[in-house]
């Protein structure tokens, strides 16, 4: 074949253009970028700060809530009041006044009565009602709504679910923002502010994936990584007699704060330890929530496996390596 | 060897040095933060966001009670006579207390019948001088003027050794003023309805190279306590060089939420024939 110089010069020229449009096309495909933020978290977070202020089981009016309300909520589950299946919540309502300020013990039994609910008081320092010395300023008043409790100085109240563990292994995410509001106090109301933090982890996409389950019958899917898992986690049941929690286990214990209100949902246990070890070299997993009809085990027949028209009788949790 | 093999080498190699130039530059651009506002072709969406707080702050107020009357009824009384006959003339102190404890950025409450403004309070976090007409900032920009801190100070940016303690600018809206200081800028006024000027703003030290290399101007942003009204057409060039392109306006209520970045819950006062309104901004 003759070498033909001007041949290849006359191709380039040719094939210049093309291989420009060529460039030119990449160049916009990777410049292109869609950027869709949905923002759930933020959204579901302002969305309840909604329904709570209006709950009339909490609130004494709109956005001020009762005292008494709250503290007898402190005793139930929160979850009651208001539940999002992919997030659990905890919120936290804060009086934004300063301390009462206290000569002696005496002068803070009407603030522990209001503020702790106390009608059994106990003073001084090693009871649940007293009168704080302090060293530089003002001594305030200061009171324990149970003996586990830590000290508060002013109105305060905790509901809801807080993944404990999570000062050990991080919740995958968590969100909170905070709100204005009041607390009603004889015929006014005190200002105060309430803040949600919602959290997305392990337990609240298993419970999820669990309900998902149960009332689509269909079947849900759950990936984690192992560092993802709560520390101590080795199992995830129903707890208690009453049944209407599920819990993450460590042994027989459950683990503190990894509760979540699901009730009426028939679940098998899921033994998490047995599967970690069935492969330990493994970092990524899947927990798939099967919706049955009959009893079976993992992985669960066919037949088993509910359909459309079928009662579901149990959630079967299946772990797998990914 | 053929030298339709050699030929076509050639071009092999071309093609994958063209590609490897174009990957780099495209990493480039999206990986530094010098590069990365270059503003790609790009599609974003995103959700607004909900916004209550004005409004449970009005639910909050319509349950307070100040002078063993409640916030709403002395706010009708005021509305329908005046502050001095009502006898609410502690209202605004009691509200401005009240709304500072939930540390809010920024808000306004007021009474107004119409364009009336009766009362109105407002935060003070970040305003100065002696009748805080003054915003605390980084610089003042084009339309305000430096003014003295008065009784109300501003932060302290540092404290140099052995000198006095530096706050930072208590700047005032006042374009006369300004146009008076030596070698002012040219002002202009720009946003939808006029309400700001175009000014310096803040930008890097590296915001002119950037513009030489891509050709395309930086986004200015507003010196601090300023409404950002984007970078109009009207702010760049001729205009004053091309050194005030950020379209800034004051911080009022009704600028911000006219910007979008507060949101205000407004509440009817009705007493037989008047109609007023409890206007309650917050972000």
């Amino acid at each position: 074949m003759k070498f033909d110089v001007m041949a290849i010069v006359m191709f380039l020229l040719r094939m210049g253009p093309a291989i420009l449009f060529v460039f030119f096309m990449m160049l916009m495909f990777f410049s292109f970028k869609v950027d869709v933020r949905e923002n759930t978290m933020e959204r579901f977070v302002f969305e309840l700060s909604d329904t709570v202020t209006s709950d009339t089981r909490l609130v004494a009016d709109e956005s001020v809530f009762s005292p008494e309300k709250l503290t007898a909520a402190e005793q139930a589950e929160i979850e009651q009041y208001a539940q999002n299946c992919d997030f659990g919540y905890q919120i936290d309502i804060e009086a934004s006044t300063g301390p009462t300020v206290c000569g002696s013990d005496n002068d803070c039994s009407g603030f522990c009565g209001n503020v702790c609910g106390l009608t059994t008081l106990d003073m001084g320092i090693t009871g649940n009602c007293n009168c704080n010395l302090e060293v530089f300023g003002a001594d305030f008043c200061e009171c324990k709504k149970t003996s586990d409790r830590e000290w508060q100085d002013s109105y305060k109240w905790r509901l809801g679910y807080m993944p404990t563990s999570m000062f050990m292994s991080n919740p995958i995410v968590e969100t909170s923002s905070k709100f204005p509001v009041g607390i009603e106090m004889s015929d006014t109301a005190l200002p105060a502010t309430m803040e949600i933090t919602a959290y997305d982890a392990f337990l609240t996409r298993i419970s999820c994936a669990t309900a998902k389950a149960f009332h689509t019958k269909e079947k849900f899917v759950m990936k984690f990584a192992t560092n993802q898992l709560p520390f101590g986690a080795t199992a995830f049941r129903r707890s208690g007699t009453a049944g209407t929690h599920v819990c993450l286990y460590n042994g027989n214990d459950p683990l503190a704060g990894e509760c979540r209100y699901l009730p009426n949902i028939p679940v098998e246990d899921l033994d998490i330890l047995a599967g970690l070890l069935s492969s330990a070299r493994n970092s990524k997993w899947q927990v798939t929530a099967y919706p049955l009809k009959t009893s079976s085990a993992c992985p669960p027949d066919a037949s088993a496996i509910a359909g459309r028209s079928d009662t579901v009788s149990t959630i079967l949790l299946c772990m797998e390596d990914v | 060897m053929n030298i339709s093999d050699t030929f076509w080498t050639l071009i092999l190699t071309m093609f994958v040095a063209a590609m490897i130039i174009l990957g780099t530059l495209i990493w480039l651009q999206i990986t530094l933060p010098f590069f990365s506002t270059a503003d790609p072709v790009s599609y974003s969406i995103e959700f607004v966001h909900v916004v209550n707080k004005p409004f449970m702050i009005a639910e909050v107020l319509a349950h307070v009670k100040f002078d063993d009357r409640t916030v709403f009824e002395q706010s009708i009384e005021t509305s329908v006579t005046s502050l001095q006959n009502a006898q609410t003339t502690g209202l605004p102190s009691y509200l401005s207390s009240y709304l500072d404890k939930y540390e809010l950025r920024e808000y306004e409450i007021a009474i107004a019948n119409g364009n009336n403004v009766i009362m109105s309070v407002e935060s003070t976090e970040s305003k100065c001088g002696d009748n805080l007409e003054g915003w605390c900032s980084d610089s003042c920009g084009v339309g305000r003027v430096q003014i003295s801190s008065g009784s109300y100070r501003c932060p302290i940016l540092y404290v140099p050794e052995g000198g006095a303690p530096i706050e930072k600018d208590c700047c005032k809206d006042d374009i006369p003023a300004y146009q008076s200081l030596p070698n002012p800028k040219d002002v202009r006024s720009c946003g939808p309805s006029g309400q700001g000027v175009c000014s310096e703003g803040k930008r890097p030290f590296y915001a002119r190279v950037y513009e030489l290399i891509w050709g395309t101007s930086w986004k200015y942003e507003c010196e601090e306590s300023r409404v950002d009204l984007g970078n109009p057409p009207e702010c760049g060039p001729p205009l004053n060089g091309g050194n005030t392109r950020a379209c800034c306006a004051p911080m009022t209520a009704d600028n911000q939420v006219d910007a979008g970045i507060a949101v205000r819950a407004i509440v009817p006062l009705l007493y037989k024939q008047s109609v007023a309104t409890l206007e309650v901004t917050a972000r």
